[in-house]
């Protein structure tokens, strides 16, 4: 069996940098990066990765329009998607529930904890 | 023929002489009676005259509303009608002081006007005989029963004879008192008061204490009037000048008062407001919810408090706060509202920029914070021993990131100081060649390293300025110039005097700002491409901080830019008044 694709599309370097070595060294897997979300869109396109961990506030297209482009195109709609987000409010969860997502990881996260929780998320 | 002709002759002799005497009779008793008739003629007349006296008096009297002309005029006509030598008024105060309040004398005998007798002490019979509105006719001032003890003072005002009549009010519960006396004098002589004459003065007196009544109660009026009339107008201008709109309905719900206020909300006037006039500036959705609760409250008898947009006659649409509140009777009936409209536009636009700031905030925190604890949570365990490469690369994304924060609080507190005005810019005297230098010392390494010209014109001119944060504008916006320049391009500062200010321009040659974002850079978290925070540097503040220094020094800051040639940062910095520099003198910050 393949080691799982995840492909992170964050417009934070530092930050992507950071869940890559967490992915790769506690999950084991393959990790795809996209620091637009246009580089995102495409690169979900070509490469078709196992799931993909979205940021919502980016500059150039926002998560959503990301997550909503990425639904619409037939070939990476089945992808599963995890939302990355930093707001505060408490309904945040809520804002997001009507979304096709796999599930929703808030910033600042336990590192050692990711891996584990991508893969509940993803019953990997 | 005398025999015969002389009896015929008496017998008329004597017929004649009792026809005379006869006449004589009946014209004794004619002017008998003419003379009665006369005299009742004069008596009718004295009547007449006396009636027709009293009635002018009366008039006179009963004319004015103000008791001490009518007092004045009642002791003048008093003395003129009676031929007295004196006539007054005596008051007495209710602390049982009396008082002489009005006079008229005769010129040849002493005034007694104002004359105040502390203890004025009537006898029960005699309170209670004046209270009945009975005169008192003292024909010897030295023979009165009632009033043995005020004899001496009598004979020195030289008083002989007198009459005295009551001015007899009644309390609200119809009592009688004595409110004062109205009294003759006679001085020259013992004078013979007839009982008409005592009758005339009491009916004057009676007059006057009617007119008295109406004086107090005219008095009383006025002040009443008066003080209604204040209570209105205070009332009315706190309406009228009320910061928020009020308003009166009635129990249908129809408009009967808007203040001043509501027409700066709505643009319209009072009577455009009236019955259902108020609707027709309402958003037509908000009308349906404001009518519908309208219904509801009416029945309930209950007060509301809805947000609602009112259009402005401009086309404006304000958003409102409005609270009304039932008016009850004491039968607990719907009279009305009272109700206040408020302009929420501003408070709720300023709510909504604070949250979507704080929302920027904690976005912009979290995202180092979450570099700095993936970062160093993994370098904590045991994942990254066996891969130095690894972990060296997170241990310099926690520095940076942490240098990041750093920066992005330091930020966000001062941009917070100047916004709430809590730093109060201690301006003084500078040279701006000196400033410009010492801005341009500081990026001196950062222009090295990048590679880039760094040149400064300076401009040897004396400027009231913050001196630090004249040098922390220059340094950000030379900071950003540099950022953005490519390799071996020149960024300029200037400065250059004109008519009342003094303008600074940092040039660059660097990637230009697009048209649409001139305005917003000076925003917060208004970055052109937020990677820029991350790449160079820069918080997202730098520019907003450059601005509210600016706009506090009382200039204004702009950019100029061309896509790909590059950006011209420019602000002012007025020179001041004469005027302007007393003030800011003589007057210290706090």
């Amino acid at each position: 069996m393949t080691a799982q694709r995840i492909l992170i599309i964050d417009d934070e370097k530092h930050l992507v940098a950071v869940i890559k070595t967490c992915l790769q060294k506690l999950g084991g897997w393959t990790v795809l990066t996209a620091e637009t979300g246009q580089e995102g869109l495409s690169k979900a396109n070509t490469e078709q990765p196992n799931a993909i961990l979205l940021d919502v506030m980016m500059p150039d297209l926002d998560g959503l329009t990301v997550l909503r482009k990425l639904k619409e195109n037939p070939i990476t709609q089945k992808i599963p998607v995890i939302l990355l987000t930093a707001k505060v409010q408490s309904n945040a969860q809520e804002e997001y529930t009507s979304l096709d997502l796999a599930g929703v990881l808030s910033k600042p996260f336990d590192p050692l904890q990711l891996a584990d929780q991508v893969a509940k998320i993803l019953r990997w | 023929m005398d025999q015969t002709q002389h009896p015929l002759n008496q017998d008329l002799e004597r017929r004649v002489q009792e026809r005379t005497a006869e006449l004589r009779q009946v014209n004794a008793d004619l002017q008998q009676e003419l003379i009665h008739h006369q005299e009742l003629e004069v008596a009718l007349q004295r009547q007449v005259a006396r009636e027709k006296l009293l009635g002018t008096i009366a008039q006179n009297i009963r004319q004015s509303l103000d008791i001490n002309e009518i007092l004045a005029t009642a002791v003048n006509e008093v003395r003129q009608v009676l031929l007295a030598d004196r006539a007054l008024i005596f008051h007495l105060a209710s602390e049982g002081t009396g008082v002489v309040v009005q006079e008229s004398v005769s010129p040849d005998y002493p005034v007694t006007a104002e004359m105040r007798f502390p203890d004025e002490w009537f006898s029960e019979d005699c309170y209670e005989y004046y209270c009945q509105g009975n005169p008192r006719i003292v024909p010897d001032i030295a023979q009165d029963e009632w009033a043995s003890c005020l004899v001496e003072f009598m004979q020195s005002v030289s008083v002989k004879s007198k009459i005295v009549a009551p001015i007899v009010q009644h309390r609200k519960n119809d009592s009688p008192f004595v409110w004062g006396l109205l009294i003759v004098h006679a001085c020259a002589d013992y004078r013979q008061w007839q009982p008409t004459e005592a009758e005339l003065l009491q009916q004057i007196a009676d007059q006057m204490a009617i007119a008295l009544q109406q004086a107090q109660l005219y008095h009383q009026l006025r002040i009443e009037q008066e003080a209604l009339r204040q209570s209105e107008a205070l009332f009315r201008s706190l309406s009228e000048s009320s910061p928020v709109g009020i308003f009166r309905k009635d129990a249908q719900g129809k408009c009967t008062y808007t203040n001043p206020h509501c027409r700066e909300i709505t643009g319209a006037t009072c009577e455009e407001m009236l019955g259902d006039g108020w609707q027709q500036f309402i958003y037509p959705e908000d009308l349906e919810k404001v009518l519908s609760q309208r219904s509801i409250d009416i029945a309930e008898k209950q007060g509301n408090s809805i947000e609602l947009r009112h259009i402005h006659k401009d086309g404006r649409i304000r958003l409102c706060q409005v609270n009304a509140a039932p008016i009850l009777s004491a039968t607990h009936e719907l009279l009305g509202y009272v109700g206040t409209v408020e302009d929420i536009t501003e408070r709720r636009a300023m709510e909504q920029m604070k949250n979507e700031f704080i929302a920027i905030v904690s976005h912009e925190l979290r995202t180092p914070l979450a570099s700095i604890r993936g970062s160093l949570g993994l370098l904590a365990s045991e994942v990254l021993s066996d891969d130095p490469d690894t972990a060296k690369h997170m241990l310099g994304i926690a520095a940076l990131e942490t240098e990041r924060l750093v920066r992005l609080v330091t930020d966000i507190l001062d941009l917070e100081r100047l916004e709430s005005n809590r730093s109060v810019l201690d301006k003084q005297w500078c040279n701006a060649a000196t400033l410009m230098q010492q801005a341009v010392e500081i990026l001196h390494p950062l222009a090295e390293e990048d590679q880039i010209i760094l040149d400064c014109v300076q401009l040897p001119v004396q400027i009231w300025v913050a001196p630090d944060r004249l040098i922390q504008t220059l340094v950000n916006l030379l900071s950003n110039a540099i950022k953005f320049s490519s390799v071996g391009s020149r960024v300029v500062l200037t400065a250059q005097r004109q008519s009342n200010r003094i303008l600074f321009q940092v040039q660059d040659q660097g990637r230009g700002i697009p048209p649409d974002k001139l305005e917003t850079v000076f925003g917060r978290f208004q970055q052109i491409n937020s990677s820029d925070s991350r790449d160079k540097g820069g918080t997202g503040l730098g520019l907003a901080i450059c601005r509210n220094i600016v706009q506090q020094h009382g200039g204004q800051i702009w950019v100029e830019s061309v896509l790909g040639q590059g950006s011209t940062f420019s602000f002012t910095i007025p020179i001041p008044s004469e005027l302007d520099l007393h003030d800011s003198t003589t007057h210290p910050h706090y």
